[in-house]
């Protein structure tokens, strides 16, 4: 069902989605969490922001290999979940806040990427 | 003296979902009131007789459990609480979860259930009290379970 | 010159293993560093091994304290994969159940926090009275804790005349003694001392941190999704969002004081419009496509995101839980804390790490 599909505004270069963020900072909108998921070997994410209530989405897709930018230079709050992401899905993040690489919930010992 | 008598406990939340822990707790509170039984609850394990344990082990708290356990000075009893901590429970199959706390370290009495009501809880806290009770007369040790080190990484 | 202390996983405060690097500079933090790991289970990988249905149970167990709203908002998510019709009294016991974990959870959170600064009598009084709020939760769902009322359709008790008459005994005897501890909360000196002007955050501040729940509401943002999310319903029973100016933990502790006072007012009037009818309908087939649920928890704002890929097992479900959104604003409030009051603070936001990590 095509109608179950969230809206996302699709977003093409890393350079466009730090833009486009800044400017909806700049809104007012608050970052609420970003999404990430499997697709065509590379990786989805779905930006999530919320301002009265009501949602606004980008889509931006990670090329296989590629180093995804961190948000956390704009809003502090996406540290945690981009260190997440680094943890279960074994992306790197450019120019993250803090960062815990690749330990902030997994240890040497315990399964790598497990969601990748 | 009998040690049973005034045994004191501390809980230790491992990898649980919150419900056995508020469960633990309100068994402490007014209307279940543990503290009939002379049970105290204590926040550092080298005043603690009892080890109430909630939740599974995973990778990264296993040497936080051991390490609590180490320090408790003897004779000491384990109490696993819930599902959880019996087995793994529901959790048993996660990617992050080694299993129930018997994996790591000895345990002498388990508490059933998802989530164990008060009642139960007591109930597993009075069993412990004879099992510590006969530890205390028959001098047994627990033994102290090594760390293996490289668990628990430096972090930013 | 700094020293670095370590805060947790184990303290004697916390039931909960958080564990926090604070950098001190004479008794003063200067800078902190949360370290999470330690409840990490790893549900969202889960999900391969169970059904729709059954990952319910699963997201009852992501927490137990706000167990009922995490399976409710996860039911939500899957019903607008379906775009199912959910019969009306079905999403009034949601609610009512909905509320009642509320209740639960702030008294508990409440009684916690007294203890946090060593009021240990108001900690059992909390603690008393949230027995009385289990006590009929356990009437309707069969659980003390775990509620599992909501699944797939609908839900899977019905109310009965009885229940709804205890219901209605509780919020009655209940109202009374909230009065009771809020005046200890609110007016006692010495609780004033300890909590009025502690890490204070600006309303600009928590709006821009990203942050959920009481902690936004403390400092004047009037945010909560149960004005005007997804789940409308809220609007029908008359629901006003609580809000404090003050920003700091005094103000938090008076939202949460008055969101008990409005969950009774939800109760009361859900049961007063509560519609005769079915409680669930039969869904048949696997979802497809992708949809965001959102509702208030007791903690915030907690958003699901599913997606179906037409079999029997989800393909991605994301939990953004209230407590991971709040956890970066203790990188704000912690510094220019006391060393002694880090327990109060941490407490303010109402940790819930079983939530944040899953």
């Amino acid at each position: 069902m095509l109608e179950n599909t969230i809206e996302a505004t699709e977003i093409k270069s890393s350079g466009e989605l730090l833009k486009t963020i800044e400017g909806l900072k700049s809104d007012g909108y608050r970052y609420s969490t970003m999404i990430c998921l499997k697709a065509n070997e590379g990786h989805d994410f779905i930006y999530v922001f919320e301002k009265d209530n009501k949602l606004k989405n980008l889509r931006y897709f990670v090329k296989p290999g590629e180093k995804p930018k961190s948000v956390s230079g704009i809003y502090l709050c996406a540290l945690l979940i981009e260190n997440e992401y680094q943890d279960l899905f074994g992306l790197t993040f450019e120019g993250l806040a803090i960062d815990y690489k690749g330990h902030l919930y997994l240890t040497p010992n315990s399964p790598k990427a497990p969601l990748a | 003296m009998s040690l049973a008598k005034s045994p004191w406990i501390i809980h230790v939340n491992c990898n649980s979902c919150n419900g056995c822990d508020i469960e633990v707790v309100a068994c402490l509170t007014p209307l279940y009131d543990a503290e009939r039984f002379g049970v105290l609850n204590i926040g550092t394990p080298k005043q603690a007789d009892i080890m109430v344990v909630t939740g599974s082990v995973n990778y990264k708290n296993v040497n936080v459990i051991k390490n609590i356990y180490n320090q408790i000075p003897d004779p000491k009893v384990v109490l696993a609480v819930g599902a959880c901590a019996s087995t793994g429970g529901i959790f048993h199959n996660c990617y992050n979860v080694i299993g129930g706390v018997d994996q790591v370290i000895p345990v002498d009495a388990y508490v059933p259930g998802c989530c164990p009501r008060p009642e139960a809880i007591l109930d597993g806290v009075v069993a412990a009290l004879s099992i510590l009770e006969n530890k205390k007369k028959g001098n047994i040790k627990g033994k102290e379970v090594k760390l293996k080190g490289k668990e628990v990484p430096s972090n930013a | 010159m700094t020293t670095v202390i370590p805060f947790g996983p184990q303290h004697p405060v916390l039931p909960e293993p958080v564990s926090l690097k604070l950098e001190i500079d004479n008794d003063v933090v200067v800078g902190a560093l949360p370290s999470l790991g330690y409840v990490h289970r790893g549900l969202e990988k889960f999900i391969d091994t169970k059904d729709y249905n059954q990952t319910t149970y699963i997201c009852e167990r992501i927490c137990g304290i706000c167990s009922a709203l995490h399976g409710i908002t996860y039911t939500k998510a899957v019903e607008k994969l379906f775009d199912a019709e959910i019969p009306e009294r079905a999403e009034y016991i949601r609610v009512i159940v909905g509320e009642l974990n509320r209740l639960h959870s702030h008294l508990l959170w409440l009684g916690l926090f007294a203890d946090g600064f060593g009021f240990e009598s108001l900690f059992y009084e909390c603690w008393k009275y949230r027995e009385e709020v289990l006590d009929v939760a356990e009437r309707i769902t069969g659980n003390r804790v775990i509620h599992s009322i909501s699944k797939v359709g609908g839900v899977s008790r019905d109310l009965t005349k009885e229940n709804i008459d205890m219901l209605l005994k509780m919020c009655d005897s209940l109202e009374p003694k909230i009065k009771d501890i809020e005046k200890v909360f609110v007016n006692n000196y010495t609780v004033k001392q300890r909590l009025v002007g502690l890490a204070t955050m600006s309303k600009q501040l928590a709006y821009e941190a990203g942050t959920a729940g009481p902690t936004l509401r403390g400092s004047g943002n009037a945010i909560d999704v149960r004005e005007t999310a997804d789940w409308d319903i809220y609007k029908d029973l008359g629901f006003k969002t609580a809000v404090a100016k003050e920003g700091d933990c005094y103000g938090r502790t008076k939202v949460r004081i008055d969101e008990l006072y409005e969950s009774i007012k939800l109760i009361r009037n859900a049961i007063s419009k509560l519609p005769n009818g079915d409680i669930a309908t039969p869904i048949k087939g696997f979802p497809t496509g992708e949809a965001i649920m959102r509702t208030e928890q007791p903690r915030g704002e907690v958003v699901y995101y599913v997606k179906g890929n037409g079999t029997k097992n989800l393909e991605r479900l994301k939990v953004r839980t209230p407590t991971f959104a709040n956890i970066p604003s203790l990188l704000l409030m912690l510094p220019g804390v006391r060393l002694a009051d880090v327990p109060i603070v941490v407490l303010t936001i109402d940790p819930c790490i079983s939530c944040t990590e899953r």
